[in-house]
């Protein structure tokens, strides 16, 4: 069976046998924070294109063959995109804390009751596990991940049932300057998550001798919609206690989710997907 | 001759449409940036009279809008590495002023500078002003477009500023995008995880100075540095 442990704030927050000390996560939300124009391009290209094919026919070949070079005609109908052609203003600093759900909607949303408000932080966790190399796709919003990545603050909260024994859930928000920086990041990330499939674990915290070997088992990262997931499972599994983390990006903003339950099923997209729907994009 | 009058109007309609969609243009916002030396007429400064240029520390504490700033280091030619490395040498002088990364080599003839900060260990705000000197109003005018152009490069660049191995620690920021205000060219960054902190440094040229400084601070923003590039500009002779 499984031993309660605390976190450096005296939170509840794992099992000493096979689960997590400390928690981030990092997630995004939808991959639309990209500059658009799509529109634009459309109707400037017809009026290129009835200015110089109409007038002389005996022209259209040359001038749809210089045309060529530049200019691609897809069948379809132009849709504005939903910035409207303009990057999105940039998240502020802010308004990062109420991009997360509280408990109530956390509730409402995983059909689960009494999950209250452990603990929240504006810093990064830090302190390598035995396996920093994974770090990434085990724990959230974690500082060994992010270093470099020109993130500017960090939103995070830790919310549980009352003795944490069955659900856990790591929300983190994280502000980039432009939603460039967001989706760069969110591009490193898929590619680092895969080098750690099928990947057995240790999370023990190096910088702390009083934890002990903690033993999982990742799965492998899948990318649907934009989002980023896997899953962990303790190896001293005690009847399908599983982990899955979860990151997404939308605008600025990297969304990292990390949630722990029995019979684990998409919790953590769940949770992403509802704060990625909170962040502006226009 | 009705038949060439229509091949001649469809050749020149041709290349009216070539001239139009071959090039494949954008148009990008923006102002253009002078060319034509700055203040060419106006009196050249000796290296020795760079000092004088300088704001005292009331008159950036009225800038700034920080009560009590004090001078901390003041230096009389461009700093030398300290032992310090940049992940894009290139990019430090679009973050920080007075860089030797860009300086060494550009032809100047004499820099002077001092930073001043606003008092107490838990305080960053502070800004460093320099002056420093070429031997004509054109050579300070192209230092100035020079270092803007790479500005334009290191733009959203993640730079990382690593202090010498005794203690070795590493900064990492996001270079902003250079913004002109007026004939001065601005960038603004952010250092990582410090939430709203960042340094915003302007720089133009009058006659054969180069004006180049920087501020740091909670929320920095360009005019600040712009303000400070304008009120040493003020100092010049004219």
């Amino acid at each position: 069976m499984f031993t309660k442990i605390s976190d450096v704030e005296g939170n509840l927050i794992g099992f000493s046998a096979a689960d997590r000390v400390g928690a981030d996560g990092l997630s995004t939300g939808h991959a639309s924070g990209m500059p658009s124009l799509a529109g634009n391009r459309t109707s400037r290209a017809f009026r290129w294109w009835k200015a110089c094919f109409f007038p002389r026919r005996a022209l259209a070949g040359a001038v749809v063959a210089l045309l060529s070079g530049c200019t691609a005609i897809n069948a379809g109908v132009a849709v504005p995109a939903d910035d409207l052609g303009h990057s999105p203003a940039p998240v502020p600093v802010a308004a990062l804390e109420f991009l997360l759900l509280p408990p109530e909607q956390l509730d409402t949303l995983l059909h689960t009751s009494g999950l209250v408000l452990k603990n929240s932080r504006s810093t990064m966790a830090n302190g390598p596990i035995a396996a920093e190399d994974c770090a990434a796709p085990f724990r959230n919003i974690r500082g060994g991940v992010y270093r470099g990545s020109g993130w500017i603050a960090v939103r995070g909260q830790y919310a549980a049932d009352a003795d944490g024994s069955m659900f856990r859930v790591w929300q983190g928000v994280v502000a980039f300057p432009m939603p460039v920086d967001a989706q760069a990041f969110y591009h490193q990330q898929v590619a680092a998550w895969h080098t750690c499939d099928n990947r057995r674990i240790d999370g023990r915290l190096l910088d702390d001798p009083t934890t002990n070997d903690q033993l999982f088992t990742l799965g492998e990262a899948r990318e649907h919609d934009r989002m980023l997931s896997m899953t962990s499972t303790p190896e001293f599994d005690d009847g399908g206690w599983k982990c899955e983390r979860v990151l997404t990006v939308r605008n600025n903003v990297a969304v990292d989710v990390d949630s722990c339950t029995w019979h684990l099923t998409d919790q953590s997209e769940i949770i992403a997907d509802a704060i990625a729907e909170k962040v502006p994009v226009k | 001759m009705g038949s060439i009058a229509r091949v001649v109007r469809s050749l020149m309609l041709s290349w009216v449409c070539l001239g139009y969609v071959a090039a494949c243009s954008t148009t990008v916002p923006g102002s253009p940036q002078a060319q034509a030396p700055r203040d060419a007429d106006a009196p050249t400064v000796a290296s020795s009279d760079l000092a004088r240029l300088l704001l005292s520390d009331q008159q950036v504490s009225d800038i700034v809008g920080v009560t009590g700033m004090v001078k901390s280091d003041v230096y009389s030619d461009i700093p030398g590495p300290q032992g310090e490395s940049y992940s894009e040498p290139r990019c430090a002088e679009a973050l920080y002023n007075t860089m030797w990364t860009s300086y060494d080599g550009s032809g100047y003839s004499g820099a002077a500078g001092q930073r001043v900060r606003e008092p107490g260990d838990d305080s960053y705000n502070n800004v460093d002003e320099g002056v420093v000197s070429f031997p004509d109003a054109a050579a300070a005018t192209r230092f100035v477009v020079r270092t803007s152009l790479e500005f334009d490069s290191c733009a959203d660049v993640h730079f990382s500023d690593t202090s010498a191995p005794t203690d070795s620690e590493t900064y990492f920021w996001t270079i902003g995008f250079p913004q002109n205000v007026g004939d001065t060219v601005t960038v603004v960054s952010t250092e990582e995880g410090q939430e709203r902190y960042g340094c915003a440094k302007a720089i133009t040229s009058r006659s054969n100075v180069v004006i180049d400084v920087y501020w740091c601070a909670q929320g920095a923003a360009a005019k600040t540095p712009a303000d400070l590039v304008n009120a040493i500009a003020n100092n010049m002779p004219h």
